[in-house]
C-alpha cells in the first residue's frame, strides 16, 4: 500500500533520511523503531505529506503523493504531541473535526472506550495532559481507515486506558487495516507487533517479525535484542 | 478554508489578550475623547497609538499564534485538505480578529461619543482603517517570520527587530533622507507624479 523508494531528508546540516527503501504492505501491526533522531517521526511524517522530502519518492496505493492531499483520506494520524485551540472545548473541537473531514466515524465508541464523556464540555486549556492524549486518540482514531499511523500514542495514557488503546489496536488489526506505530515501549512492541521495521541513521536496518529480530541477535528477549544493535562495536586493539 | 477560518475566529474571539487588546483600545479612546473636546488633537493622538501599537500587537501576537497553534496545524495538514485552505484560513481568522478588536476597540467610544455624527468622522474612519490594514499586513508578516523559522526564540527576535524597523528605523531614514535634500526644490516630474499617490499611501502606513 505504501512504497518508499530512495527517500532523502535533510534539517539543514542534519541528514535525518538517507535513501530510505521500505514496503509497507503488510496488515496487522507493524512497529516502527529506532533511537532518538533515527528518523522515525521524519518517516511518517513523509507519508502524511508534513514534510516534503529533498528525493526520493513515496506511492500510496501506486500513486505519487507528492502535492496531493486526498490520498491522506484513507489515513488516520495520531501526532505525537497533542495541542488544539484552547479556548474550544472537546465537543467543539470533536465537531470542528467532524466538520473539517465528513464522513462516518465512531467517536461514540471511543468516547466511551476513554471516559471522556465527563471532559466533553471542558476547555482545551482545562485539561491534564492525559485527558488532552485521550482527545488526541479520539480525533485521530474517530474514521474508519486502512491505514493507521500512530506517533508515541501512550504518551501519559493512565493503565486503563492504556489497557483499552491495545485492545482497541488490536481489534483494527484483526480487522485487516494497517497499523504503523513509533514507541519507545518494547514491551508494548514485544506484546502487540506482528512487524518490525528498525531505523538506524536513517536507513532500514531491519524489517520482519519480533521474532526473527530476537533471532538474528542471539536470541534473549527484544529489549536486548534492540540494546545490542545500538551497543557500540568493540574497537578490537592487536597492539 | 471558510471552516478553518470560522474555527480559528471562534478560538480567538474568546482569547483574554484578544479581549485585553480592545479594552485597551476602549479606554484609551474614551480617555482621549473625555480629556479634550478638540477633535483633531485626538485624530492625531489616536493615529500616533494605533501605528505604534497595531504593528506591534498584530506581529507579536502573529508569531506567538501561530507557534501556540503549530500542533493544531499539524493536525489539520494531516487531513485530506489542501495546504493553502489550511493557511489561508488560519491567517484570515489572526487578522480578522486582529482587525475587529480595533473596530470594537476605537469604533465603539467614537459611536458612544456620537463623533459618527461630526465632520471629523471620516478622519476618524481613515484612522481606523489604517490601523486595520497595518493590523493585516504585521499579522501577515508574522505568519512569513513563523513558518520559516522554527526555533520560537529565533522566530520572536525577527519580529521585534521587524517592528522596530518599520515603526522607528523606516521613519528615521526617512526624515533624514527628507533632511538631506530639503536644498533641493521639490519638481514635479512625470515618474513621480504617477507614484505620487501609492509612496504617500506607502509611508502614511508604516
Amino acid at each position: 500500500m505504501i512504497n518508499i523508494q530512495n527517500l532523502y531528508k535533510s534539517f539543514g546540516k542534519t541528514t535525518v533520511l538517507r535513501g530510505l527503501i521500505l514496503d509497507l504492505n503488510q496488515k496487522g501491526i507493524t512497529a516502527i523503531l529506532g533511537p532518538n533522531g533515527s528518523g522515525k517521526t521524519t518517516l511518517l511524517k513523509c507519508i502524511l505529506g508534513l514534510v516534503i522530502p529533498n528525493d526520493g519518492k513515496i506511492l500510496f496505493d501506486q500513486k505519487p503523493i507528492e502535492g496531493k492531499h486526498l490520498y491522506r483520506q484513507h489515513i488516520s494520524h495520531v501526532a505525537q504531541i497533542a495541542h488544539f485551540p484552547e479556548n474550544l472545548t472537546v465537543y467543539e473541537l470533536l465537531q470542528m473535526a467532524k466538520d473539517l473531514r465528513p464522513g462516518p466515524t465512531r467517536d461514540d465508541h471511543l468516547i466511551e472506550l476513554f471516559e471522556l464523556e465527563k471532559e466533553m464540555h471542558k476547555k482545551m486549556r482545562n485539561l491534564s495532559g492525559g485527558n488532552r492524549q485521550k482527545v488526541n486518540l479520539l480525533l485521530g482514531l474517530m474514521y474508519d481507515n486502512p491505514v493507521t499511523i500512530l506517533d508515541e500514542p501512550s504518551n501519559g495514557l493512565d493503565p486503563v486506558s492504556y489497557l483499552n488503546l491495545k485492545k482497541f489496536l488490536r481489534e483494527e488489526a484483526r480487522r485487516n487495516k494497517q497499523i504503523l506505530i513509533t514507541t519507545h515501549i518494547m514491551s508494548f512492541v514485544e506484546e502487540m507487533a506482528d512487524h518490525i521495521v528498525f531505523i538506524l541513521e536513517g536507513k532500514i536496518y531491519f524489517t520482519g517479525s519480533p521474532s526473527s529480530l530476537i533471532e538474528m541477535q542471539g536470541g534473549g528477549g527484544l529489549e536486548e535484542a534492540i540494546a545490542s544493535i545500538l551497543k557500540p562495536t568493540p574497537v578490537v586493539n592487536n597492539a | 478554508m471558510l471552516k478553518i477560518f470560522t474555527y480559528t475566529l471562534f478560538d480567538l474571539v474568546r482569547n483574554r489578550w484578544l479581549i485585553i487588546y480592545t479594552i485597551f483600545f476602549v479606554l484609551i479612546t474614551l480617555g482621549l475623547l473625555l480629556i479634550t473636546s478638540d477633535l483633531t488633537k485626538v485624530i492625531i493622538s489616536l493615529s500616533n497609538i494605533t501605528l505604534v501599537i497595531s504593528p506591534l500587537i498584530g506581529i507579536l501576537y502573529g508569531v506567538m499564534y501561530y507557534y501556540s497553534s503549530s500542533e493544531f496545524l499539524t493536525f489539520l495538514l494531516a487531513q485530506p485538505l489542501s495546504r493553502k485552505s489550511i493557511f489561508t484560513g488560519f491567517f484570515a481568522g489572526i487578522a480578522s480578529t486582529l482587525g475587529l478588536s480595533l473596530l470594537i476597540g476605537i469604533g465603539l467610544p467614537l459611536v458612544l461619543y456620537g463623533v459618527t455624527f461630526s465632520p471629523e468622522f471620516k478622519t476618524f474612519a481613515i484612522v481606523l482603517s489604517m490601523a486595520i490594514l497595518l493590523s493585516v499586513i504585521f499579522s501577515l508578516i508574522a505568519f512569513i517570520i513563523a513558518l520559516r523559522h522554527n526555533d520560537r526564540i529565533k522566530g520572536f527576535g525577527i519580529a521585534i527587530f521587524t517592528w522596530l524597523f518599520f515603526a522607528v528605523v523606516y521613519d528615521g531614514i526617512f526624515l533624514l533622507l527628507l533632511l538631506l535634500f530639503r536644498d533641493y526644490p521639490l519638481k514635479i516630474s512625470r515618474w513621480h507624479s504617477r507614484w505620487q499617490i501609492p509612496l504617500i499611501l506607502l509611508e502614511f502606513s508604516f
